[in-house]
Parts: structure tokens; C-alpha cells; sequence
């Protein structure tokens, strides 16, 4: 069975701004893997890459083995990306249930999404809110809406961005078990995270990255003698 | 002969009418001005000139093919909408990412090569065209002379707007069309087509317009410059009544047309400034238009 991702030396600008140095990077099917760095190390911009969100690219990037470096972003969602993004999108002007809606069934590689009942069970507060508009929802109801739509489509590739930013501590625990959750049905899942303690127990494998390009990765076993290389590098 | 408020019955509603019908115009051409500024960010110039297309088709399907009005009343608008995506294909996409005065001056561009086109053709005095025969003549309401005609123009109009409105804010369509406003790339990361949506939309509101010009071809001369005429008033409405709303559109659109109607009864020197007028107005009280949405 071929990787869920496989990205080999890519670039990607932003206008004239080059980026993204050769990233390399390989995610099996069902691991969870997360991408550690500073601000600006190009962890966000690795994400938007993947989508073809930049304003340009080279390089090749492989998801679920069909190459994606020539398509535009419609396509490549329909490889079965989901992407969460740091600011989380909600839209304003349609009601939670309509936001919950909004992306399409994915067609292609993608698996079958969750059913509309299936979301609601995993997100009971979601039911409730159905009918507020977006924007009125609480920050860790958006972020949970901001996945759970992803979930519907039947995207099996989750691009997750920093969405443990900002939420109290009791919203981040609910995040984690739903990532858990996510993981024991056979989700892959890229987060990009700055909360280290809340990614580091949910990780199969760790990314650091720094200037665009990926400069130390490991599996979590190796976590104890990494950890001060980390220091070091995230300057935590 | 009786008088209201110093004028003669007959008149008052006459023009209250022709208010109501210059109003339709200022509805539907408004209403695809703001959807297509709310998702391709371009001020469409070329919006009187594709009215104009319209208006001409009607004239020519007529004239060439011997098609009547109500074949080209639903043909002329998905011709201008088709040619109105192929503008946007070929030469509006590229002007997304820049600031929207270059989709202005482009568009102007394309106003002027219209216009002028047919203006090489047919001259500025305008082709007659005549109202379809089902809908000539009138009913005496005593206090007024209704012409079927121009009822119809106001009811289409309402109808097509109406229709326009329900598709944007009740389908599944329209809230991809919403949503697609506010943040499209984010909209295309879920995998929807969003430069076909685009393509689309444009060509929805262009079409509007195709149809707006077909109703006007018996009531105005079909002229070249019929489109320049009106297309500085309806700048002025879309400003009034504010981007944000579509029902904003629609009830600007024909208060206006009131408004600009009554003045012609009660103020004639006024009537051609009274729409600009309100516009100041509204720009210093409220800058982001009456139903328009505070960025």
C-alpha cells in the first residue's frame, strides 16, 4: 500500500518569497505526525503547499500515490485532503449546520464521509448550535466545527493547523481524545502544532522544521533523548 | 381633472409608474453589479453595455431571424451570459490579484469597443422596437392609463430578482456562492470548482442584464449608447444601497426609480441630479451604503 503522503524536494513561493527549501517528508497510511518549529520555520506554508495554496511550487508530492504537483487545489482535495486552517474559516454568513455542509463529498481515493448523525454523535455541542451563525460560535466550538466538516467529506488525509490555539485547557483535552479517536478509525493526520504537550502524546512521528526545510525528524520511541535537540531548536 | 398635492392625478401616477419601471432596470442591473463585485471583486463597467447586447439581440433576433420576443427573452440573456464568460475566461481572471480599479478601466475598455462597434453599425439614433402583441395596449383604471407593457416590465423585473435572491440565499448553490465571497481558496481546498463558480457567476450577472435590456427594447430606442445612459445611475445605486445585500439591491433599485420618477412630477430640474444627490448623502451618513454589511 502506498504512503498517504510522500512529498520530495519541494519549493514553494510566496510571490517572489521562496519559502520552502526541499522539504522531504514521508507519512504512512494511518500515522499522526506533527510539524514542530518557530514561527516562520515554514510549517503552515508546508500545509498550504500541499494544497497548492501557494503561488508556486516544484517538486513532487504523492498522496495516496497519485501525484498532485500539477493539479490545482480542487483536484488535490478530492485526493481526499482535508484541511483545517489556523484561522479556521468559519463563515459568517451561513448558520453552523450550513457551514457543517458547505464542503462537498470528496469523489476519487477518498473513503466514504461520515454521515450527518455520525458528526453529531462524536460532536454533540455542534447539534445544539446548529442554527447560530458561524461566527457566534464559541472558539472551541469552531474549532470542532472546522473539523468536523472535514470529517463529512470523506477525507482520509487531515491537514490540522495549530488547533489547539487559543482554547481553554478543557477544549484542548476534548481535541486530544478526538484526535485519538480519529486515529483508531484510520485517519492520517499532519498537525502542525505549537503546544507541544498536547501534540507530543498524540504523535507517531515528529517533524522539526526551520527556514523551509525539515532539519531533525524522528518517531516518538526516540522522544527521551531527543528532547534536548528540541530545546534547542524550538528554544522552549 | 382632479389634483393631488398640486398635480394632476393622471400624472402623478403615470410618472409613479414610469419610476417603477425605470426602477426595475436599476434593480436587476444593480443586483448583478453586486454579486459580481461581492465574488470576483471587478466594478463591472461594461454592465450598460452588455444591457445594450441585450436589447440589441432582442432587436436582431427580430430583425435577422424573425424571432419573437419572447423567443429572445430567454435567448438573448444566455447569449450575453455566455459571451460575458468568455470575458471573464479570457481576460478578467487575470486581473483578480490587482486592485479593482484595473477590472474598472478594463472593463470601461470594453465598454467603449462595444459600444463603439455597434455605433459604426447602426449610427446613435435608435432601431424602434415593437411591443409583442400580447402585451399592447392598457386598461383605464380612471385615475390613471395602465399599459400592460410597462406592468409587465415592472413584474418580470421583481420576478427575475426575486428568483435571483431566492437561488443565492436558499440553495446549496448560493451558500458555495457565499461562502466563495468571503474566503475562496478555502472554498477550493474542500474540492469545489471555485474559477468554474466564478465563470458562472459573472455570466448569471451579466445575463441579468441581457434580460433587463431585452424588456427595455420596446419601451427605449435599442441605441448603442442606450447602456452609458443609465450605467452612471446605476453606479449610483449599487452605492446607496450598499454591496453587502441582495434584497438591499432589489428595494434600492426601485425606491430610487420612485423617487427619481416623483421628482420628474414635482421638481423637473432635479430629476436627472436627485439620484446622485441621495448618493452624497448616504456616502456621508452612511459610507458603507443603506443594507451594506460594515467591513
Amino acid at each position: 500500500m502506498s504512503a498517504a503522503l510522500e512529498i520530495s524536494d519541494l519549493h514553494a513561493w510566496y510571490g517572489e518569497s521562496h519559502v520552502l527549501h526541499g522539504v522531504q517528508m514521508k507519512v504512512e497510511q494511518g500515522q499522526v505526525v506533527t510539524l514542530l518549529g518557530r514561527n516562520g520555520a515554514g510549517r503552515t506554508t508546508t500545509l498550504r503547499a500541499i494544497l497548492n495554496l501557494t503561488s508556486r511550487r516544484t517538486g513532487s508530492i504523492r498522496i495516496q500515490g497519485a501525484e498532485s504537483i500539477h493539479l490545482p487545489t480542487y483536484r488535490v482535495a478530492h485526493l481526499g485532503v482535508g484541511y483545517c486552517p489556523e484561522e479556521r474559516g468559519i463563515f459568517a454568513s451561513l448558520s453552523c449546520e450550513e457551514n457543517l455542509l458547505l464542503p462537498p463529498v470528496l469523489g476519487g481515493a477518498a473513503r466514504g464521509g461520515m454521515s450527518l448523525a455520525e458528526i453529531y454523535a462524536m460532536f454533540p455541542n455542534l447539534l445544539e448550535r446548529r442554527r447560530s451563525p458561524g461566527t457566534r460560535l464559541s472558539g472551541g466550538e469552531q474549532q470542532m466545527l472546522a473539523v468536523a466538516r472535514i470529517l463529512r467529506t470523506g477525507a482520509n488525509l487531515l491537514l490540522l493547523d495549530e488547533i489547539s490555539e487559543g482554547l481553554a485547557p478543557v477544549i484542548v483535552q476534548a481535541l486530544g481524545r478526538m484526535i485519538r479517536t480519529l486515529k483508531s478509525k484510520g485517519y492520517t493526520i499532519i498537525m502542525v502544532e505549537q503546544n507541544f504537550r498536547f501534540a507530543a502524546p498524540l504523535a507517531d512521528h515528529f517533524y522539526v522544521m526551520e527556514h523551509g526545510q525539515i532539519v531533525e525528524q524522528f518517531p516518538a520511541a526516540q522522544l527521551p533523548q531527543k528532547q534536548a535537540v528540541l530545546d534547542s531548536l524550538l528554544g522552549i | 381633472m382632479t389634483e393631488l398635492f398640486g398635480v394632476p392625478v393622471q400624472a402623478l401616477f403615470g410618472q409613479l409608474l414610469l419610476g417603477l419601471v425605470n426602477g426595475s432596470f436599476y434593480a436587476i442591473l444593480s443586483l448583478g453589479l453586486a454579486v459580481i463585485f461581492g465574488l470576483l471583486n471587478i466594478i463591472n463597467f461594461a454592465h450598460g453595455a452588455l444591457y445594450m447586447l441585450g436589447a440589441f439581440g432582442a432587436w436582431m433576433g427580430l430583425q435577422y431571424f424573425g424571432l419573437s420576443y419572447w423567443a429572445m427573452l430567454v435567448l438573448a440573456p444566455v447569449i450575453v451570459g455566455l459571451f460575458g464568460m468568455l470575458l471573464e475566461r479570457l481576460l478578467l481572471r487575470r486581473l483578480y490579484k490587482l486592485d479593482p480599479l484595473y477590472g474598472l478601466l478594463l472593463t470601461f475598455g470594453l465598454t467603449l469597443l462595444i459600444e463603439g462597434l455597434f455605433r459604426s453599425f447602426y449610427g446613435v439614433s435608435g432601431q424602434p422596437y415593437s411591443t409583442p402583441p400580447l402585451l399592447q395596449g392598457g386598461v383605464d383604471l380612471g385615475f390613471m392609463y395602465l399599459p400592460l407593457y410597462r406592468i409587465w416590465v415592472v413584474v418580470a423585473s421583481v420576478l427575475a430578482c426575486l428568483l435571483t435572491w431566492l437561488a443565492i440565499e436558499k440553495t446549496r448553490m448560493g451558500a458555495l456562492l457565499r461562502a466563495g465571497t468571503e474566503n475562496p481558496k478555502l472554498v477550493e481546498a474542500f474540492g469545489v470548482n471555485v474559477p468554474l463558480m466564478i465563470s458562472l457567476t459573472f455570466g448569471l450577472g451579466v445575463g441579468l442584464a441581457g434580460f433587463a435590456g431585452v424588456l427595455a427594447a420596446p419601451i427605449l430606442q435599442v441605441s448603442p449608447l442606450m447602456g452609458s445612459n443609465l450605467i452612471i445611475v446605476v453606479f449610483a445605486v449599487v452605492v446607496i444601497g450598499g454591496m453587502g445585500s441582495i434584497l438591499g439591491s432589489i428595494v434600492t433599485g426601485l425606491g430610487l426609480g420612485v423617487v427619481e420618477g416623483l421628482a420628474k412630477v414635482f421638481w423637473p430640474q432635479a430629476s436627472s441630479t436627485v439620484v446622485f444627490i441621495a448618493m452624497v448623502i448616504v456616502l456621508l451618513v452612511r459610507p458603507a451604503g443603506l443594507f451594506g454589511k460594515e467591513s
